[in-house]
């Protein structure tokens, strides 16, 4: 009997395996009722500890000198993929140890919280691997709905449902949009096979399906037109769910991204990665503009990494394998930071301290250990030298430049500009010393570990650059050889 | 020659420093001690290492013209460019990482009375010091880059902390101002990158592949003008440093002086002339202009301006313009004493913003009525301030004085009027020089008895006052046995300019 089936879906199988284990807790088939929510979050970094484990040996088994791919139809496992299949969990284990904190919101519905963060991560899993349309589809649907119907969790407040309400439908609105741009790309090439696709007639209508699906994948994101949305979205419902779906949405949308635009589209139409770059400087410009005039940390810094999400656009507008790299280093950095910074501000927030920048004013003083950790995420957000952000920005632009996109270079430059000028408005309020105010208390033990393993990434990300994007470049043969 | 891992121990103790000082308590005066004592050592370590591993180096000159390669790491491979750990020094950065190594201990002396914010300044006072330091240490062109960018926020955050009207608005017109510059480097490098199909940012390289042509090579030249011009304060750039020196405490103005003009001076040799000598050629003229309006505007600035941190930050400013007329010049002399100034400016400048800046401290106010003559009978602080304004205007056996005379001599025989200019022009800084200085110091008809006298400088801060002006006699009168070595480091900069345009370019 051959068992191999069980290697190539097995990561996969893992993860959903941990969703259900989590249900089982949420059903009080395991553990006491006021214990649930600490054993369902260790059972399930438990899974994707395994997960990971699982995808880097894989990883491993799949360098040899024969071709690795995998095919089951419309599902594949092949580099690419695999670089997903060990970043997923890897981001999932940064949600639950960062948002740890964060949890109490969702009370008593903890392990089913669990159980989504779970099927979150195995949606990626599913859009890293699709091969044809509709997998993608089903992938990014698989990523962002089991996310949006979590922030409705939070019972005591009404608001919060009709928030995710509203979310719900935004997401199932820039799914149709998904869904829109495929169809064109399905009806002009009479075909949903990824390998199809690069044989397209030409027509105007390829600009018009290309600009729906990159709506479509980025909108989550916060990507121009719906660059307003996003952090208010943020603020209004329980924020462990959010920073979930932006951390897994981030990779999600560069997993579709990657195999539609530069894999699939690349040589059919010429002219699609102005539409995308019009896309992204928009964003990167608007975003920036937004956070300066904001009164929240949490509202500020979600624009900011609004912002640092539309840089996967700008680094899909040149199809090789370098940009496809860079694409990818860029992504595997924004996960901690998106989990770090969003993580703290919100545990800030539940202290009672509040985010604003008048009940920030002073902390360094008060509370060092949250400043300083405030402070250096923030330079991590707008990508100052020398963390992850700054050569990721720096290979963004070189593949601006190499597409011929010098406007877009410029825009990417002047984003990161205006994002520090935010992050030194804050910075600047965390060290007056001035103010006063009640000391924070440190965060739980797991958000410690969380916000110490993702600053460390912060700062490891830079000194590992060389052998990162060795594996990012082994990783990006595959979209654009054509699955 | 510099054992390997000396120059990462320059460039990264100072980082560890700041890291371990972030940790630190600040609740008492021990403990404030602790983090003072702390960021001492972790700039006294890198001096150490600089005056035992790497100063011997130039004592054989011929080496000048030779990087020393310490490390040279891979990095980063399989994108477009590679990167290299690559570390090491030659005759145009090896004086100036020295004078970096040896100005930072002053500066935590001179900020050892700081109470507020003791910790986060010194962290960032020892990360604005790995960043220059890299920065004259790297021998790749991104890497540069990255050194270049590392201390744009960290001084935006010191300055705009202070507690001095104006001080936020100054930190992030400065945040901004060089933020455009480093951007306009990165743009810059890469655009080099791309034009000349190049894979490498290794200096070597790009120093001897050929340059880029054309218009691009003009945008490239353009941009890092104003990349290097903006941490220079050339004209029309100046108001983030004028503000800045302004508006933050005494010991961060100090820091702001030493990052600038050595930053851009040596950019401007190493990588405009350096590797793209062609869009330096087509910039002469405007690098000319550029030179005499920096240096007169900002003499005028000095003269005019009441409040004297500001006419302090105008002289300062005013010495790039010979700084730039030795760059444009081209030959190794000029190069040579443009390198020189930078070098002589790191010990200067801190010096001069130290003595002003102290008497308005304790004078209440920088307004040149307020503090008349009240320091007359501050004695260390006025000797601080005439050794720090001769050695600007170029008295021999101060250390400006090899600058001056080289960039002079390097330059008359090819632009005689702009030199001739340029010559008045430090004539009119050195008045502006008088001006500041009779102010608080030697009004005329001020008795230190009738009005409240300024305190002399004591302790700490006159530590830091007696270093750098010691090192500003010291190098001054030793400059023979280093300029040698300086001027070798220029050989292959000014052979490269020769051989694109031999017409423009006088002999040695």
């Amino acid at each position: 009997m051959n068992f191999a089936f069980l290697q190539d879906f097995g990561t996969l199988g893992v993860l959903l395996l941990g969703a259900v284990v989590c249900l089982g807790v949420e059903g009080g088939l395991y553990g006491s009722r006021g214990d649930r929510g600490n054993l369902s979050r260790y059972l399930a970094l438990a899974f994707t500890a395994l997960a990971f484990l699982a995808a880097v040996g894989f990883w491993r088994s799949s360098l040899g000198p024969a071709p690795p791919d995998v095919e089951h139809g419309s599902f594949l496992v092949d580099r690419f993929a695999l670089f997903f299949y060990a970043a997923a969990p890897a981001a999932a284990a940064a949600i639950l140890l960062t948002g740890a904190d964060l949890e109490g919101q969702l009370d008593p519905h903890q392990p089913l919280y669990h159980s989504l963060v779970l099927v979150s991560t195995a949606g990626v899993m599913l859009t890293a691997s699709g091969g044809d349309l509709l997998t993608l589809l089903v992938g990014l649907a698989t990523v962002s709905v089991p996310l949006v119907l979590g922030s409705a969790l939070r019972k005591v407040d009404t608001g919060a449902v009709r928030s995710a309400g509203r979310s719900l439908t935004v997401t199932g609105a820039l799914l149709a949009t998904f869904a829109g741009g495929e169809a064109i790309l399905a009806g002009l090439g009479h075909a949903t096979q990824l390998t199809l696709l690069d044989a397209l007639p030409p027509s105007p209508l390829l600009g018009l399906a290309v600009l729906l699906v990159t709506v479509g994948v980025a909108g989550p994101l916060g990507a121009f037109p719906l660059t307003w949305w996003r952090p208010g979205a943020t603020q209004a419902v329980p924020l462990g769910p959010s920073l979930a779906g932006l951390a897994l949405g981030a990779l999600a949308a560069a997993a579709a991204l990657l195999r539609l635009l530069p894999g699939a589209l690349g040589a059919a139409l010429p002219g699609w990665n102005v539409t995308v770059g019009v896309v992204a400087a928009l964003t990167i410009l608007i975003a920036p503009a937004l956070a300066w005039r904001q009164r929240s940390l949490l509202v500020a810094v979600g624009y900011l990494l609004v912002g640092d999400a539309a840089l996967v656009l700008a680094g899909l507008t040149w199809s090789s394998r370098p940009a496809t790299a860079a694409v990818l280093y860029l992504v595997l950095g924004l996960v901690p930071v998106v989990t770090a910074s969003l993580g703290l501000i919100g545990t800030v927030q539940l202290s009672g301290a509040g985010d604003g920048i008048a009940q920030l004013r002073g902390l360094a003083s008060r509370s060092p250990v949250h400043a300083g950790l405030l402070a250096l995420l923030l330079a991590a957000v707008v990508g100052l030298p020398p963390l992850t952000g700054f050569f990721a920005r720096v290979m963004v632009v070189e593949s601006t430049l190499q597409a011929g996109l010098g406007w877009l270079a410029v825009a990417v430059v002047l984003g990161a500009i205006l994002s520090a000028a935010v992050a030194l408005r804050w910075v600047l309020a965390l060290l007056d010393p001035q103010a006063e105010g009640q000391p924070l208390e440190l965060p739980s033990r797991a958000a410690l570990v969380g916000l110490g393993l993702s600053v460390a990434a912060l700062a490891g990300f830079t000194v590992t650059l060389g052998p990162l994007m060795g594996i990012a470049a082994r990783a990006a043969l595959a979209p654009l050889a054509g699955p | 020659m510099p054992s390997d891992v000396s120059l990462t121990l320059i460039v990264f103790i100072p980082l560890i420093g700041a890291m371990v000082i972030a940790l630190l308590p600040v609740r008492t005066d021990l403990e404030r001690f602790r983090v003072r004592t702390g960021a001492l050592l972790a700039t006294g370590l890198p001096l150490a290492i600089a005056i035992f591993d790497l100063l011997g180096e130039v004592g054989n000159p011929a080496q000048g013209a030779i990087a020393q390669p310490s490390i040279d790491a891979p990095w980063l491979r399989g994108f477009y460019f590679q990167l290299d750990y690559h570390l090491g020094v030659d005759g145009l950065s090896l004086m100036l990482l020295f004078a970096v190594t040896a100005v930072f201990p002053a500066l935590v002396l001179a900020s050892w009375r700081m109470r507020e914010r003791t910790r986060s300044h010194f962290a960032l006072l020892l990360i604005a010091e790995t960043s220059l330091a890299g920065y004259f240490a790297t021998q790749d062109l991104m890497l540069l880059v990255l050194f270049f960018w590392l201390p744009v926020f960290p001084l935006a955050l010191l300055v705009g902390s202070g507690s001095r009207p104006g001080a936020r608005e100054a930190g992030r017109r400065l945040l901004v101002t060089q933020s455009l510059g480093a951007a306009a480097l990165l743009v810059a490098a890469l655009l080099m990158l791309l034009q000349t199909g190049n894979t490498t940012f290794n200096f070597v390289t790009l120093s001897t592949v050929g340059p880029v042509k054309g218009a691009p090579g003009l945008i490239v030249a353009g941009l890092l003008l104003f990349a290097f011009g903006a941490r220079m304060a050339i004209f029309p750039l100046q108001r983030w440093l004028l503000d800045g020196v302004a508006a933050a405490p005494t010991p961060v103005a100090m820091l702001l002086a030493v990052s600038s003009f050595p930053v851009g001076a040596y950019g401007l040799v190493r990588v405009l002339l350096g590797m793209d000598p062609r869009g330096g050629l087509q910039l002469v003229v405007p690098v000319l202009l550029l030179a005499v309006l920096t240096l007169y505007w900002s003499a005028l600035r000095a003269v005019g301006e009441r409040d004297l941190r500001r006419a302090t930050a105008g002289l300062l400013a005013g010495s790039s313009g010979p700084v730039l007329l030795g760059i444009i010049s081209f030959s190794e002399t000029s190069l040579s004493g443009a390198l020189w100034l930078a070098f002589a400016l790191t010990f200067i400048a801190p010096l001069l913003v130290l003595a002003i800046g102290a008497v308005a401290d304790r004078g209440g106010g920088a307004e040149v009525s307020a503090i008349a003559g009240r320091a007359a009978g501050a004695d260390r602080l006025k000797l601080m301030f005439a050794v720090g304004a001769a050695s600007l205007g170029g008295v021999p056996f101060l250390v400006g004085f090899p600058g001056v005379f080289q960039v002079v001599v390097g330059s008359f025989a090819e632009h005689r009027f702009i030199t001739s200019a340029v010559i008045v022009g430090m004539g009119l800084l050195a008045y502006a020089a008088w001006r500041v200085g009779t102010g608080p110091f030697w009004a005329p008809g001020a008795e230190p008895e009738l009005a409240d006298p300024i305190a002399d400088s004591r302790g700490s801060e006159f530590y830091a006052g007696w270093w750098l002006a010691a090192a500003a006699v010291v190098f001054g009168i030793t400059a023979g046995y280093f300029v040698p070595y300086t001027v070798h480091g220029t050989d292959l900069v000014a052979a490269r300019v020769s051989s694109m345009a031999p017409a423009k370019v006088p002999g040695k």
